[in-house]
Order: C-alpha cells, then structure tokens, then sequence
C-alpha cells in the first residue's frame, strides 16, 4: 500500500470495531483501521494530491461513515481531511485521546436527526420587516413582542420534540421563518422521536418540515480545546 | 443511506437530500485545522456556496414538503 500520499480520515470508533472486507471509500480505495488503545481511526489511501468534493466523493465519504454508525458509535470526521501520513494520523489520535474517548463514550447509542421548521405565516414576517424598516413608529417593546409572537410556535415544536431527545442545537434563518434543528436522540427513543416529527406536521398546519435521519452524530461533538 | 421523509418530487428529493448531507459533511463533525491537513484548502469557499443554496428552501413551500413515513 502506498501511503506516500496521504491517509484520507472517516471517522473515530472504538478499538473493538471489527472492519468488515470491502468497504471501500473515497477513490475507491479499501479501507483499513488505525489503531491507539481504546480507539480506532476509520481510514483509506489516499495515493492524489487534490480531493476533490463531487458527489460521488460526499457520498462514498458518508456511506462509510454510516457502515460504522450500524454497529458502533461513530465520531465522523470532517469530509475532505487528508493526513500527511500513518504517523500524522496516530498522532492525532495520541494527542487528542482524551477528547475523542470523552466524545465517543457521551455520543455512543445516539442519532442525529435533522429538522428544518418553516413558518409560512407570511403575514406576520411581513409585519416584523415592515416594522424593522420603519424603525422610528415602533418601540423595541413592541418589537420584542412581535418577535416572541413570530417564535412561539417554534418554541412549542421544539418543546414536542425535546420530550424523546436528549440535546438540540438550532440555527434561526430569516428572522425566524426557518429554523434548522440538529436533536440528538438514543437509539431505544428513534421511533418515539419519529412519531413526535409526525405530530408536530399534524399540530402545526402553518409550517412545513423537511426532516431527515437518523444521521451520524455531526453537530454534537464538543470543540477540541488545546 | 439515510431516510429521507420528505416527499419533495424526484429529482429534488435527491438534492435536497444531498445539501442536508453536504451541510453536516462540511462543517461538522471532527475539524482538524492547521498544519496538520493537507487537503481541506476549498471547502470552505464552496461551504459558503452551499449556505446560499440551502436558504432558498424558504422558497420550497411550492414543493409541498411533507413527512411521509
């Protein structure tokens, strides 16, 4: 195997994942696993110098990723990142330990699920803007009251589906009109959570969702402090 | 692969699909920067890119977005 190259990174999963023959990712290349202690790096070759993002590359990157998350937890790396070499990536793994084995022990029995929330209560957005522009005829309060009147139904939503999750983070687009959500959810709680998704379509006509998953935990991971 | 709910009718089911996939892939997870990468110089152009593809979801209401399982 040349590895002059480089070793293209997948994912972080404990020492005791067993590698099932034949997964192969990014360029088609096998993938092999790098192990320090109680860890395992999910790896490839990777023999050029450029990677390149297209689709088949995002999606051989991903079906790895989720080979993984069927029978382990998983960390899932970045897409795109290239060690110079084996001992680059063992270092990472050295000097970061403590980092990932905290991260893997929290996440592992947990899903991703990914939920994007859009008012399409026009009226009230256009209320707020019309209000934003003519800032001299409105007082913050009314403003503040507005806005709380704008994201009380996400509340509400949000607040449905936390009861089978057990974290959330959300990213507020366009003054409130959608709220992309990331709920983390334990794996015995998948079907209950899916049914909450189902009720919140029922309870809240004014929206519409697009709700994807379950997904490798992505938006989760604590940053790494130095 | 992943379960996608929305019925959004072929081919943007797959693309919408495919963005949600590249929203995750490119910015989350595990991010080794500095010196220690080689190959991670692009993605954050074509990340920003990306972030002005998926706000037009806004406009998706024609779609008729819904969960089907």
């Amino acid at each position: 195997m040349d590895l002059q190259q480089g070793v293209y990174l997948y994912c972080v999963v404990s020492s005791t994942t067993i590698l099932e023959q034949g997964k192969n990712g990014v360029g088609d290349a096998p993938t092999f696993l790098l192990v320090w202690q109680e860890l395992a790096l999910v790896c490839s070759d990777f023999p050029s110098k450029q990677f390149e993002i297209n689709e088949e590359n995002v999606l051989r990157h991903e079906q790895v990723v989720e080979s993984f998350m069927e029978v382990t937890g998983v960390l899932p790396v970045r897409l795109g990142t290239i060690l110079p070499s084996i001992e680059a990536a063992r270092q990472f793994l050295k000097t970061r330990y403590d980092w990932l084995i905290s991260n893997l022990t929290r996440l592992v029995g947990k899903v991703e699920y990914t939920v994007r929330a859009m008012t399409t209560q026009v009226d009230l957005h256009k209320q707020v803007n019309c209000l934003l522009v003519q800032q001299d005829n409105f007082s913050g309060k009314d403003y503040l009251y507005l806005k709380r009147q704008l994201l009380a139904p996400f509340a509400a939503l949000e607040q449905i589906l936390m009861q089978n999750a057990v974290a959330i983070v959300k990213d507020v687009a366009h003054v409130g009109s959608i709220v992309s959500y990331a709920f983390l959810v334990d794996r015995a709680k998948m079907e209950c959570f899916e049914r909450n998704c189902r009720k919140i379509e029922r309870e809240f006509p004014d929206f519409k969702f697009l709700i994807t998953g379950p997904w490798p935990i992505y938006s989760f991971i604590e940053p790494y402090n130095q | 692969m992943v379960e996608i709910y929305a019925d959004i009718p072929f081919p943007n089911n797959r693309d919408v699909s495919l963005l949600d996939l590249l929203d995750k892939v490119l910015d989350k997870g595990i991010v080794i920067a500095g010196d220690l990468t080689i190959a991670v110089a692009d993605v954050d152009l074509i990340y920003l890119g990306l972030r002005l593809v998926l706000t037009s979801v806004e406009n998706l209401e024609s779609c008729q977005i819904r969960m089907v399982k």
